[in-house]
């Protein structure tokens, strides 16, 4: 898989090319800022860039719109945005886009490597990736007549992990469970918040996030 | 007129009436339909004329008054023309009424001499004779009572000066259509010049009406109507004002010349001649000063042209008085005026142009205060205004006060007040009310220069310059002595208040920089951070991973990983570090994204409504933020809340935010909370900060903070 890398420091770059090419991957370029990284995927293709949120000129979300345009442009690239804290708002603008191999990660995540070549993997594939903390936060926020009350704590489970991006078969995987399992216990929660069933595993994604941002009649987006 | 055009509501006084440039054909058309129209109408009178000139004067008593009038009526309708096709909405109606009045006149004349020419010159063969004979008798009634009543109750804007005079508006139509019938239906023969016709559309019954009951109805229409435009020029301001003035003014002088002329027929030939002629050239006026009113009224200064008419006037009088007085009682004297004519004539002239000078002097004095208004005395003005300053101290109260005292004081179109602040001249306040922000640099030698101002006083305040009273006079106008002293004695007065002012102003700036600034430090703090400790804590563990992948498993891996961790849980703590000094998501995804992101990190459950989605200054989207951080962490830290309701609302150039717990209540302010420092960070962005918390009944938030679109 060819990777290009965008951040603005040489030596987080520098690391995590190492890390990565030791794992198996090729990474093609590695640039400092939103301009030579659209430049960057438009002449070498990559099937993956990763991308820090924050980037010069102004450190703020140019990292975020670059990924808008990289996503219009060229669809056939996954992105993953780093962050050194994630927020909810810039996920759901990410998932807004056509979901299709994205992915919105805390930038400490990728010390752990096994997981975040995993991630790279699944949307590299076409997949999504949401963080864990995140998913965290949606999952506990506190909601007056909240419909999550209604899950047994293993449905949680499972709609967390959903909402990470994972596929029934990983959810499986994670919680030592049939795919058959899984299956039941997704369909038991589609019926219980409401939710129509849906066709794909990043659709998957963007419904349960929009659903837990906007359960109960909140304003948000 | 069968033009058709949209019926569209314009709130009349936001558009003064102008002229209209958008390009339109049918407009082109119609002006030459109806010009060519007019043209037709006096060319015919002209040949008609001429063909009945052995019949003597027909319509008036002289020649002249023949020839002038139909140029009178026609300066009416071709006036009424223009203004009706361009002068954009308001002004149709007035045109229209201006058009149909004087079209009316320019036919009477034409019917008049076609009659005179079949009936009285003896073209008995010329068709429809008696009809026109029948029309020239009820036209005139269509002219002057439209002319007379709606002109004057509509004028300038096409509208009545209020609803409350709808009633008389419908009185007024009445008793001119009331003249209309009973002159038009009166059986037997026609009433004056061609009483050797009868009436071809005599109705009896209506003959039996008496249309001495319908004179009556129209003088009460006109006497009400002639009204209205003084009710309008005592309530209105600005360009309808000047409009009102100039159809006034115009009005005046027909008035005027119309008694001039009554009484100068009565005194013999010369006169009558003088005076016949100068009624309808006067007649003129209504029309020119219409068209000045609604096209070109910013062009010339009604003011003066009435001030000096008014000067002019007078002193026409005065010198005639003066003049023949002399005559006659120094002739009287000598007893023998006939033969010392000439040497008299010097004397009186000489006496008359001694007295000239200071009479003309005082007339204009007299003529300004009619027509600018009554001025008070300096006395009056310093006492006012040291009252003023007494009752009312606000900043935002006294400068108004101080500029509306010196325009009363001195007459001026225009008062400034001026501040000094970063070595330049700021306007704090204009008379009239001009919300722009000027500024302009300081004069050379400590005198301030102020753009267009007639006189300026500078304001010192123990020897500095800290502002100036500037003032603009009318054209033609200078201060007097005693009005420049005025200016200069407030000048003196207000040295400590504008001052203070100043101080004020500067602490408020001052204040918002403080605020500003804080928050700059706190974003470059989060910055380096950001950019410094956290980028360098990642990088610190992914190398220490890659150390440990080298290895297999070993007790150095396992140190590595543990040192990996510990690097990893650094970064947690950071993080929340880093977030807690300055909230990357405000600027980053404003303040909808950042008030979402409290309340879903919220321990008690929190909704946020109505945010505005247009981005806000940065200093007024960071405050909010905190202050709804501040009220969530109250709200579960103190107040046992179950419920914590976030409202953002933006209008009229301000934000207004609210966050509502339902928790026990009694929270202070006071009491080294957050909550103090909120408070002093609403004021210092000019805002309103509230804590409502009665014990048992919620907890509320208000702030409330002036802001521009950023």
């Amino acid at each position: 898989m060819r990777v290009v890398i965008a951040d603005d420091s040489m030596l987080f770059r520098e690391g995590l090319a190492g890390l990565l090419e030791a794992r198996g991957l090729t990474v093609v370029a590695q640039v400092g800022d939103a301009d030579q990284l659209i430049q960057a995927v438009g002449t070498l293709r990559p099937d993956l860039v990763l991308v820090d949120i924050r980037m010069p000129p102004t450190h703020t979300n140019e990292g975020l719109i670059a990924a808008a345009q990289l996503r219009s442009r060229h669809p056939y690239a996954g992105v993953i945005v780093l962050s050194h804290h994630v927020e909810t708002a810039h996920a759901a603008q990410l998932l807004a886009d056509p979901p299709r191999g994205v992915g919105y990660l805390l930038k400490d995540r990728v010390t752990d490597l096994d997981e975040f070549v995993d991630a790279i993997r699944r949307v590299g594939a076409g997949g999504s990736v949401i963080d864990p903390d995140i998913v965290a936060r949606l999952l506990n926020r506190m909601r007056a007549d909240d419909p999550l009350a209604a899950l047994t704590p293993r449905e949680r489970q499972v709609l967390g992990l959903m909402a990470e991006g994972r596929s029934n078969r990983a959810i499986g995987g994670l919680l030592f469970l049939t795919a058959k399992t899984v299956e039941t216990h997704v369909a038991r929660i589609f019926t219980k918040l409401g939710l129509p069933p849906a066709p794909s595993d990043h659709r998957r994604v963007l419904a349960v996030i929009t659903y837990l941002r906007t359960r109960d009649g909140s304003t948000a987006q | 007129m069968g033009r058709a055009e949209p019926e569209v509501a314009v709130p009349v006084a936001s558009r003064p009436a102008a002229i209209d440039h958008r390009p339109g054909r049918a407009r082109g058309a119609l002006v030459v339909w109806l010009g060519s129209l007019l043209a037709a109408v006096l060319l015919a009178t002209v040949a008609l004329r001429a063909l009945t000139w052995p019949v003597g004067p027909l319509l008036f008593d002289t020649q002249v008054e023949e020839a002038t009038s139909p140029i009178a009526f026609l300066a009416w309708s071709a006036v009424g023309l223009v203004v009706f096709v361009f002068s954009r909405r308001p002004g149709n109606r007035i045109g229209l009424i201006l058009l149909i009045a004087g079209l009316a006149g320019q036919v009477w004349v034409l019917t008049a001499y076609y009659a005179a020419l079949g009936l009285v010159a003896g073209r008995t063969w010329l068709p429809g004779t008696g009809q026109a004979a029948w029309a020239y008798t009820w036209l005139p009634t269509v002219s002057f009572g439209l002319a007379f009543t709606f002109l004057f109750l509509l004028f300038p804007d096409g509208r009545l000066p209020s609803p409350r005079w709808r009633p008389f508006a419908w009185f007024a139509g009445a008793a001119v259509t009331f003249l209309l019938l009973t002159w038009a239906t009166a059986p037997g023969p026609l009433s004056g010049d061609f009483d050797m016709v009868d009436n071809p559309a005599g109705v009896e019954i209506v003959g039996r009406l008496d249309s001495g009951a319908g004179w009556v109805l129209l003088l009460l229409a006109i006497l009400g109507s002639v009204g209205a435009p003084f009710v309008r020029l005592r309530r209105s301001s600005g360009v309808p004002r000047q409009q009102l003035k100039w159809f006034t003014y115009a009005g005046v002088v027909v008035a005027v010349t119309w008694v001039a002329v009554t009484a100068g027929s009565a005194a013999g030939p010369p006169f009558t001649t003088i005076a016949t002629l100068t009624y309808p050239i006067a007649v003129c006026a209504v029309p020119l000063a219409v068209s000045v009113a609604i096209f070109k009224h910013s062009l010339y200064d009604i003011d003066m042209v009435i001030s000096r008419t008014i000067v002019v006037g007078a002193l026409a009088v005065l010198v005639t008085g003066g003049y023949v007085a002399v005559v006659a009682v120094v002739g009287t004297a000598i007893g023998r005026a006939g033969e010392t004519g000439l040497g008299l004539s010097v004397l009186a002239t000489a006496l008359v142009a001694v007295a000239f000078q200071p009479v003309r002097t005082r007339v204009q004095r007299l003529a300004n205060r009619l027509v600018y208004g009554e001025r008070a005395t300096p006395y009056e003005v310093l006492t006012v205004l040291a009252r003023r300053m007494g009752d009312a101290y606000a900043a935002e109260d006294l400068l108004p006060h101080l500029a509306t005292t010196l325009a009363e004081g001195t007459g001026a179109a225009r008062v400034e007040v001026w501040l000094v602040a970063d070595r330049q001249l700021h306007r704090a306040t204009c008379w009239p009310p001009d919300p722009e922000r000027l500024a302009a640099p300081l004069g050379d030698g400590g005198m301030p220069a102020v753009p267009g101002a007639s006189e300026v006083a500078a304001v010192r305040h123990q020897g500095a310059l800290v502002g100036a009273l500037a003032v603009t006079l009318l054209p033609g106008q200078a201060l007097r002595r005693v009005e420049r002293r005025l200016l200069d004695d407030l000048a003196a007065q207000v040295g400590v208040a504008l001052d203070n002012l100043r101080l004020i102003e500067e602490l408020k700036a001052s204040r918002l920089r403080i605020v500003a600034a804080q928050d700059e430090e706190r974003r470059r703090i989060e910055r380096d951070i950001h950019d410094g400790v956290q980028q360098r804590l990642v990088s610190l563990s992914l190398a220490l991973r890659m150390a440990a992948a080298g290895q297999g498993s070993t007790p150095e891996t396992a140190v590595l990983d543990a040192a990996a961790a510990e690097a990893r849980a650094a970064l947690v703590e950071l993080r929340r570090l880093a977030h807690g000094i300055h909230p990357a998501i405000v600027s980053e995804g404003g303040l909808v994204a950042a008030l979402e992101s409290l309340a879903e990190r919220s321990p008690v459950p929190a909704e946020v409504m109505g945010v505005p989605l247009e981005r806000l200054p940065a200093s007024v989207e960071v405050s909010i933020y905190y202050l709804v951080a501040e009220a969530l962490a109250n709200a579960a830290k103190h107040a046992q809340a179950t419920a914590v309701a976030i409202k953002v609302e933006r209008s009229d150039g301000r934000v207004r935010v609210a966050v509502a717990d339902d928790g026990i209540g009694g929270a202070a302010p006071g009491g080294g909370s957050g909550l103090t420092g909120l408070a002093d960070r609403v004021a210092a962005l000019d805002g309103v900060f509230e804590v409502d918390s009665p014990p048992g009944r919620g907890t509320r938030l208000t702030a409330e903070i002036p802001c521009a679109l950023s």
